[in-house]
Formats: structure tokens, sequence, C-alpha cells
């Protein structure tokens, strides 16, 4: 069902995003909005993630490896060369584009485990490399200056950085509603689908998975390059870790993996309920709390295998009374 | 090589053809795959005019499937050639196949379980055009000439195995194709749902498109094709009308105890 209206959008995700476009004027309490942040952020990141693995289902577990390259992109050449992370921002993107493409030149054509593991390889080779390029020179971690101004990507009040990560969430909601309304959309749930079916229909599958985990790579790596003017520091250990991909995953498929709103669903209630977890309960013993947090994921996906965007819409089915 | 004076089924006079008609459309030319020691096609030769129905038959194991993946692309060939409308076509890549007028449908059915059952035959429509509305309303067509369309927006979950048989036909005619290889056609229906694929086929054909059809049911077979192409163990060991093929020795000596 093509949706011409609301720029391709339905109705209810157009609502929702004008309602997080609203939510940060309401408090200027710091917590609030750096949850804020985070929730649209991850959002953003999960977004990226699910073009290539929920919509494509190309599984990667490397993404992080995108993030890490445009934090330290971003970070390095405005900490260390004043350029500013604008730029940084755009070059990051570009190299996390063709980072996608080695992986994927060299793994689209074999079978799918081949691509994940190399994700996973990939992120972890980074890692290495940087820790041991950083600790040659200047040590492990790098704190970015903070020089208020919007070239400088660095913003007096926190409601600056919040609408920022709106703003990129808002930007690749559209791309991805636009995408799947056209062409390559098809093409890429058909590759996704069955991709021998998708070849015997004239499908360049190997060409579209190049290209959409290109763009994923490119946005990753943007939001990377923020989060690092976010958070004001880099280091080897936090930009590659595996954690960050495990997130992108897990918050898309608990929303509803291979949907738009998905992983801001996934984000939206995932990302206050681990900091919750982690932090508050357990207190000393914090292993507690990852645990329960842990349990909870996996209660949640026993009942609801398609994410919660699955559940919501066999529950409105069934109050509707359709079978 | 027995000529069968195909007539093409086609009802449109002064069409624009690539081929004209009765002249060969694919051949096929010392045709071999092997895996490991196993030779799953060996040495075969064929030709199928263009209209014509072709019928491909043998044991299990023969090399049926196995042929249909070398000629679509999915396998490479060991030795031989794929010609298609005089060009070579041996070293394509199955999308590359299938834009040159090529297309299947799978032992199996392949369905895309993540999209609607119209957004499928969609994307077969793709090939020839980007405009997604247009390619919509192909697609209606198609589903139409099934009685599926009022299925169109419902995930394919649901559908039996005759429907997803004809949903995966409906996709595969979606790339207007000037021939159509079928993989198992009749497999897994009843008596009613393989008369309707029977009245299937033979729309598709009475607009011009070349089929090759690969079935198990012998009477099926022979009551559809105008020639049958036999294999078994990877080789040709006949070519004739389905009444020459039903007296061939070697034909009823592989088949014995499989006939239906």
């Amino acid at each position: 069902m093509a949706k011409r209206n609301y720029f391709s959008l339905g109705l209810p995700l157009f609502a929702l995003l004008t309602l997080m476009g609203i939510l940060p004027i309401l408090s200027s309490h710091h917590f609030y909005l750096h949850m804020l942040t985070l929730v649209y952020i991850f959002a953003f990141f999960s977004q990226a993630w699910n073009l290539i693995s929920g919509f494509g289902k190309q599984f990667s577990l490397g993404h992080v490896a995108f993030f890490g390259l445009g934090a330290y992109v971003t970070g390095i050449l405005y900490a260390d060369y004043g350029i500013s992370p604008w730029v940084g921002l755009l070059l990051g993107g570009v190299l996390g584009a063709l980072l996608s493409l080695v992986i994927g030149i060299a793994t689209f054509r074999l079978r799918a485990f081949f691509f994940t593991l190399s994700t996973i390889a990939c992120a972890e080779a980074l890692r290495v490399l940087i820790t041991y390029w950083r600790l040659a020179s200047t040590g492990l971690g790098t704190t970015i200056p903070s020089k208020p101004g919007l070239w400088n990507l660095s913003f007096e009040t926190e409601i600056g950085y919040t609408y920022f990560a709106y703003f990129l969430l808002v930007i690749i909601v559209f791309v991805t509603a636009r995408m799947i309304h056209t062409r390559i959309g098809f093409y890429l749930l058909a590759t996704g689908g069955d991709e021998e079916a998708a070849m015997s229909l004239g499908i360049n599958t190997f060409r579209i998975k190049l290209l959409v985990f290109g763009i994923s790579g490119f946005f990753t790596a943007v939001g990377g390059g923020f989060y690092c003017m976010y958070t004001r520091y880099v280091e080897p250990s936090i930009a590659f870790n595996i954690d960050f991909s495990v997130q992108f995953a897990v918050f898309t498929i608990v929303g509803g993996i291979g949907t738009i709103a998905g992983p801001i669903i996934g984000s939206a209630l995932l990302v206050p309920l681990s900091t919750f977890f982690r932090s508050w309960i357990g207190g000393l013993f914090t292993p507690i709390g990852y645990f329960t947090y842990g349990i909870l994921l996996i209660v949640i996906i026993m009942f609801m295998p398609g994410g919660l965007m699955k559940g919501i819409a066999s529950l409105s089915k069934s109050l509707r009374g359709r079978a | 090589m027995e000529r069968t004076g195909s007539q093409s089924k086609s009802e449109h006079p002064g069409q624009e053809d690539i081929a004209p008609r009765d002249s060969v459309f694919l051949e096929l030319s010392g045709v071999s795959k092997s895996f490991g020691g196993i030779h799953a096609v060996k040495e075969v030769s064929l030709k199928i005019r263009k209209g014509e129905i072709v019928g491909l038959i043998g044991p299990n194991g023969a090399g049926k499937t196995t042929l249909f993946n070398l000629i679509t692309g999915f396998l490479r060939l060991d030795s031989g050639r794929v010609l298609f409308t005089g060009k070579d076509i041996s070293h394509l890549y199955p999308h590359e196949i299938s834009r040159v007028g090529i297309a299947r449908t799978f032992q199996f059915p392949k369905i895309f379980n993540n999209m609607s059952i119209i957004d499928n035959v969609l994307a077969g429509a793709l090939k020839n055009s980007k405009d997604v509305v247009h390619c919509r309303k192909t697609a209606e067509t198609l589903l139409e000439t099934v009685k599926l369309v009022r299925y169109a927006n419902d995930p394919p979950s649901a559908l039996t195995i005759a429907n997803r048989k004809q949903l995966e036909i409906c996709r595969a005619l979606a790339t207007s194709p000037q021939i159509l290889l079928l993989d198992e056609a009749i497999s897994g229906l009843t008596p009613k749902e393989t008369s309707e694929m029977t009245d299937l086929i033979m729309k598709i054909s009475a607009q011009g498109i070349t089929l090759f059809i690969i079935e198990h049911v012998m009477k099926f077979i022979m009551n559809i094709s105008q020639r049958v192409v036999v294999l078994h163990h990877g080789q040709k060991i006949a070519d004739g009308s389905p009444q020459i093929i039903s007296e061939n020795d070697d034909v009823v000596e592989a088949y014995l105890g499989k006939k239906k």
C-alpha cells in the first residue's frame, strides 16, 4: 500500500515523529533531555541497522565499526586539528560507506554467515588498530574540547544536542520511508525475502545489498561522529565496543525488525529501561541489573517474536474482531 | 531429433517477435555438470522452438532441476553452451538471464514472505518499469487471472500450495518473459487444482510464451506437451512427441513402477 500522504509516512508514524519533536521543550531537566537524546540517537542507529539487517535480512553484528569510525574521524579531526565536526561527520560518513563496500564486496556473494562474521571481525580489527595507533601516539582516550557554536557542533544548552539527534532521526526515517515505497525498497525486501527468487526476477541482489549497506554504514558513521561530540570523549574500548552493535540489533528486534517504527519503539522502550536496570537496580550488585534486563529481553522476544510492532498489530486485529 | 511441426499457439499474427515462429529459441549444446564424481548432467543437447510447450521428464535424480539451474545461471556449466535466440547465455548471472527474457519457477515455491501477495508480483513487474503505481496495476491484472486479487494485501503465509504455485507463476509472468521454465508444475496439487493449472498453462502459451515444464506426473506431461524430453542419470535418452515417448522402451524401463 503506497502511502502518498504525510511524505510517505503513515499517519501514526508522522504523529509519533511530531510528538517526538515537541518532547524536548517540555522540560529542561538535564537527565530528561539526556534520555531523550539517547532515545533519538539510538533510534537513528537502530534504523540504520534495520535498513540492511531488517529489511535486507543481511544480519550485521559489527555496526559499531561504522560508529567508531565516524566517532574517531570526527573527534580526532576536531580535537587534534581543529577541523569542523561538520566536515568530520561528512568525511566519517563517506569512509563508513567505503568500509561497508569493502566488507560487502568481499562477502555478499558468499553465504550470509560469512557476512555476519566479517562484520564482527571488522569491528574488532578496527578496535585493535585504533588502540595501538592511539597508544603509540597520544594515549588512549581523547577529550573533545567544548567551544559552543553551531560550526563546532557544540551547544551551550543540552537541548541543542537533543534536537540534533532528533534531526538525524527524522532524516533517516524519511529516507527509509521513501526507499521502501520505490523500486529499490521492493528489490531490497525481495532480496531479503528470498535471494534466489529475487535474482530470477532480474534483481541484481549483489548491487542492492552493497547500496543499502553503504547507506547504512554512512548514516551510522555520521551518528558516531555526533555521539562523540555529544559525550565529548572518544576511546577505542568505548567507540568500538560490541555492546553498541548488540544494542542496535536488540532495540530493533524488540521494537519490530523490518518495520519503520520498530527501531523507534524499541529504543523508546529499551534506552530508559536498560539505563534503569544497569544503574539503579542492584546498586552494589550491578550484575543483577544486567541479569534482570537480559531476562526481560528474553521474555519479550518469547511472547512477541515479531517485536512490539507485530504484537501491537495482532492485538489491534483481535480487538477489531478479525481472524 | 524429432521434428514435430509444432504450431505456435499464438493468435497474434504480425506480433513483434525477437525470433520468427518455429525458429530455434532456446538451445542446449553438450551441456554437462558434475558434482564431485557424480555426473548430474551429461552432454545434454536439445532445441526448443518459439511457442512450443516442451515437457522435461525423468526419474528422481535424473538431473532435471539441475538442468534448469544451468540454463538460468544458478549453476555454472562445466562444459557445453546454452544459446537463447542465437546468443550465448552460458555465463550469465541469474538476474541477467531474467533480463534476457527467461523466467522460471522453483521446485518448492520461493515466495517473499516478508511482502504482501500483490507486492510479490509487483517486484517482478518492476523489471520493466520503475513506476510502482503502474507495476501495481500489472500485478493486479495478473492476480485476477488466478483469482487471487482479493487477497492482494494479505501476507502470503496462509496460501495453499496451489496458490503459492500460482503466485510464483504470476510473479514470473510479471517480468514479461519470452520463455517460462516451470519446475514441478503440479506436484502436491489435487486433481481439480491440476486442471486449473493446466488451463493456466494453456492460457500462457496462447499469449505466445514458450514453455519448458518439469513434472513427474506422466499423464499431465503427455497431455500438455507438444514434445517431451526424457532425462535419466543426467543424460537425454529420448526426445519426441508424447506418443513416441510413451512407446520408447528406454523410457518405460527408466520409469518402471513410476507411471501414474
